[in-house]
C-alpha cells in the first residue's frame, strides 16, 4: 500500500469528463508531477486530492485511510495556488502564521515557527511587508512558506511558476527542489511545462483527455514515450512513417534490418509509426551500424547551443535535426546532406 | 497634452460652466444669506447653539441617521454576502429584486409603508387578528416608522456597494484559508470581514451623508412628529420665512458632510475606492 493512493477516480462537469477513471500511487517523500495540456484533468486531480473537487466515483486513500469525503480544512495538506492567493490584508509573517493561529498554537511556538519558515523560504528580511509590496517571486515564496508552515504531509502545487519570467522560474525550480529535499514532504506538482517537470520530478504522470497515459521517471518518459500523444506533447520529437517489409524496415526509402523492440502485434504489420529524437540524428559521415539516407536541407536556424536543421527525406517527410555548431557549419538551405540514425534510437508507437 | 486630449478636455467645459453658474454660485449666494439675514453678522450661528428646538432637531437627526446606518449596513451585508455565494441563475433573480425599489418613487414607497404600519394597517390587523397583541402597536408617525422607511430606501444602494466590493474578493483566497485549516466562522471573521472594510466604509459613509439630509421619507412617515434637519430647513424657508436660520443650518450640514468625507478620505482603502481601480 502506497502513501497516497488514487483509485479509479471519475469526475464530470455536465457532459465534460474531467477525470476518466484515474489511478495513481504516490510514495511518501516523492516529488510527482502531473503533466499535461490544459483541460487534460491534471488540475481536477490535484483539487480532488486537496478536497475542493468532489469526485463522482473512486477513492483517495492516505496511508490506507479513505479521505475521499473529508473536507479540505480537515486534510492537513498544503496547497499553493496559481496566482498565490495570499491574504492581502496580512503581512508576510501573519500570512505564514495564519494556519498556526487557526490551529491555536501558543504565541511563542507560532513566533518560533514563523521565524523558521521565513528562513526556510529566504524571506526573513521581509516579514512585515504586505503582499502587494512584494515581487512575484517573493509572493510565491510566501505562498509556499504558508502552505508548509503547519507541517503538512503533502504539498500540492498548482502551476505555481506560470506567472514568473524564465530566469526567476529557473531559480524557483531549484528552490522547490531544495525545499523538497530539506523538508521531506511529499510534493504533487501540476504543470503544462515539460522542462519544469523534467527538472524537478522523481516521477511524471502524463495526462491526456482526463486520463493518465504514462507514468515514469523523467528519463524514461523522455527516452520512451508510450504513445503518439506523449511523444508529440513532450515536443521536439520526430514522429514519422515507416514500413515493415520482409522482416526488415523501410525508413525514408532506405531498407535496413528491423531494429529491436518491434512487436508486429502491437506496432502494426505493415505501416509503422516511429519516433526519433532530433539530437539522435547525425549529419555527415554515418556511424557504423547506423541507417543512412540522403536528405535536402529545408531550413537552418540558430538556437544558441546548437543549430536546428529541418531536412526533407527522399520519401517526402520532414525531419528535425539538432546538429552541433561544428557539424552544421557547411550546411545551408537547399544543400544535399547525408543523415543517419542508430537503430537503437528508433522507437515504435503502438498502432492507434 | 496631445491635441486629442485637449479636444476631449474641451468637451467638459459646457458642463463645468453650467455647474458653476447654475449650481455653485446660487448655493454660495444662499449660504451668504446666513450672514446677512436678517442682520449682518454671526447672529444666526450663535442662535443655532442656543435654540432648544434646533437642539432637539439635531439630536433626532443624529439618532435616526445612526440607527438607520447601522441597521442598513448589517442587513445589506447579509444580503450582499448571500448574493456572492449564489449560483448565477438565482443570483440574477435576487439582483433583480434588489433593483425593483429603484423604479418606485420614494413618495409611493413612503405611503406604502404607512398602509402597512398605521394603527389599522396591514401589519396591525394581522397581529390583532391573530391574537399576538391585544392593542394595535404604534409603528408609524414616530422614529420607528421613519427608520423603517429610511432603511428600506437605503438598502438597495448599500447592497450594490457591498456586493461590488465582495465580488472583487478572489475566491481562491477563501479556498486558501480552507486548505490551511480554517473553519467557516474563522474564515468569516479573519478573511471576509477584514477584506470587506473598504466596502463597509464606503457604504456607511454614503448612508450617513444621505440620512443627514433626508427629507421626503421622514416628513411623511414622521408626519411632523419626527422633525429632522432637512424638514426643519424646508419649513423655515417655505412657511416661517426665517431664511437666516435655514441657511445657517444648511451651511452647518454642508460643513459636517464635508468633514466626514475629508476624514474618510484619510483612509488609504477609501481613497483607493474613490479613485477607482487605478494601479
Amino acid at each position: 500500500m502506497s502513501f497516497l493512493d488514487v483509485r479509479n477516480l471519475r469526475k464530470t462537469y455536465g457532459s465534460a469528463v474531467a477525470l476518466d477513471g484515474v489511478d495513481l500511487s504516490i510514495e511518501a517523500g516523492e516529488f510527482v508531477t502531473l503533466l499535461g495540456p490544459s483541460g487534460s484533468g491534471k488540475t481536477t486531480l490535484l483539487m480532488s486530492v486537496a478536497g475542493f473537487a468532489k469526485p463522482d466515483e473512486g477513492a483517495i486513500r492516505l496511508d490506507g485511510v479513505d479521505i475521499t469525503r473529508v473536507d479540505p480544512e480537515d486534510r492537513n495538506f498544503g496547497l499553493v495556488f496559481q496566482g498565490y492567493a495570499l491574504f492581502p490584508h496580512l503581512n508576510v509573517a501573519d500570512n505564514i502564521a495564519f494556519p498556526l493561529r487557526v490551529r491555536k498554537w501558543d504565541k511563542a511556538r507560532i513566533a518560533a515557527r514563523v521565524e523558521e519558515v521565513l528562513n526556510l523560504v529566504g524571506l526573513d528580511k521581509l516579514a512585515s511587508r504586505k503582499p502587494r509590496e512584494l515581487s512575484g517571486g517573493q509572493q510565491q515564496r510566501v505562498a509556499i512558506g504558508r502552505a508548509l508552515a503547519f507541517g503538512p504531509k503533502i504539498l500540492l502545487l498548482d502551476e505555481p511558476l506560470s506567472a514568473l519570467d524564465r530566469t526567476l522560474r529557473d531559480i524557483m525550480q531549484r528552490e522547490l527542489k531544495r525545499l523538497h529535499r530539506q523538508t521531506g514532504v511529499t510534493f504533487v506538482y501540476v504543470t503544462h511545462d515539460q522542462e519544469e517537470a523534467y527538472a524537478m520530478s522523481d516521477r511524471i504522470a502524463v495526462f491526456h483527455n482526463g486520463g493518465i497515459v504514462q507514468v515514469g521517471t523523467p528519463r524514461d518518459i523522455y527516452r520512451a514515450p508510450a504513445s503518439r500523444f506523449v511523444a508529440g506533447f513532450l515536443g521536439g520529437n520526430n514522429i514519422v512513417s515507416a514500413r515493415a517489409i520482409d522482416g526488415g524496415i523501410e525508413l525514408f526509402g532506405t531498407r535496413a534490418p528491423m531494429p529491436e523492440g518491434y512487436d508486429a502485434s502491437r506496432h502494426g504489420r505493415s505501416a509503422l509509426t516511429v519516433w526519433m529524437r532530433p539530437e539522435d540524428i547525425a549529419i555527415g559521415e554515418p556511424r557504423p551500424g547506423a541507417i543512412a539516407f540522403p536528405a535536402v536541407v529545408a531550413d537552418v536556424s540558430f538556437v544558441g547551443s546548437s543549430e536546428r536543421v529541418t531536412v526533407s527525406t527522399p520519401d517526402g517527410q520532414e525531419l528535425l535535426v539538432l546538429a552541433s555548431l561544428a557539424t552544421a557549419r557547411d550546411v545551408a538551405a537547399g544543400g544535399k546532406v547525408t543523415c543517419s540514425v542508430l537503430p537503437s534510437s528508433i522507437g515504435f508507437m503502438a498502432d492507434e | 497634452m496631445t491635441s486629442f486630449q485637449r479636444w476631449a478636455f474641451c468637451l467638459t467645459v459646457p458642463a463645468a460652466l453650467l455647474t458653476l453658474c447654475l449650481y455653485v454660485l446660487p448655493i454660495l449666494q444662499v449660504l451668504a444669506l446666513s450672514f446677512t439675514e436678517p442682520t449682518l453678522g454671526f447672529g444666526n450661528y450663535v442662535a443655532l447653539f442656543h435654540n432648544a428646538a434646533i437642539g432637539r432637531v439635531v439630536r433626532t437627526t443624529v439618532i435616526v441617521s445612526a440607527v438607520t446606518t447601522v441597521l442598513t449596513i448589517v442587513m445589506s451585508y447579509a444580503v450582499a454576502f448571500a448574493l456572492v455565494h449564489m449560483p448565477p441563475a438565482p443570483r440574477r433573480v435576487a439582483l433583480f429584486m434588489v433593483m425593483v425599489p429603484f423604479w418606485i418613487s420614494v413618495l409611493v414607497r413612503a405611503f406604502a409603508w404607512i398602509t402597512i404600519l398605521r394603527r389599522n394597517g396591514v401589519l396591525n390587523s394581522a397581529l390583532v387578528g391573530s391574537g399576538a397583541v391585544s392593542e394595535p402597536l404604534e409603528l408609524v408617525y414616530n422614529q420607528f416608522g421613519v427608520i423603517v422607511g429610511m432603511v428600506h430606501y437605503m438598502m438597495p444602494f448599500a447592497i450594490m456597494l457591498l456586493y461590488a466590493n465582495l465580488s472583487e474578493i478572489d475566491l481562491r483566497i477563501i479556498q486558501a484559508a480552507r486548505s490551511l485549516g480554517a473553519r467557516p466562522v474563522t474564515i468569516f471573521f479573519r478573511v471576509w470581514l477584514p477584506l470587506s472594510v473598504p466596502g463597509l466604509a464606503i457604504a456607511g459613509l454614503f448612508i450617513v451623508i444621505f440620512s443627514l439630509g433626508f427629507l421626503v421619507t421622514p416628513a411623511i412617515l414622521g408626519a411632523g412628529r419626527v422633525l429632522m434637519v432637512a424638514e426643519y430647513i424646508s419649513v423655515q424657508i417655505s412657511s416661517t420665512l426665517r431664511w437666516g436660520v435655514a441657511t445657517a443650518l444648511s451651511t452647518m450640514l454642508l460643513l459636517v458632510v464635508g468633514i466626514l468625507v475629508a476624514l474618510a478620505m484619510r483612509s488609504p482603502a477609501l481613497r483607493a475606492a474613490f479613485e477607482g481601480g487605478r494601479k
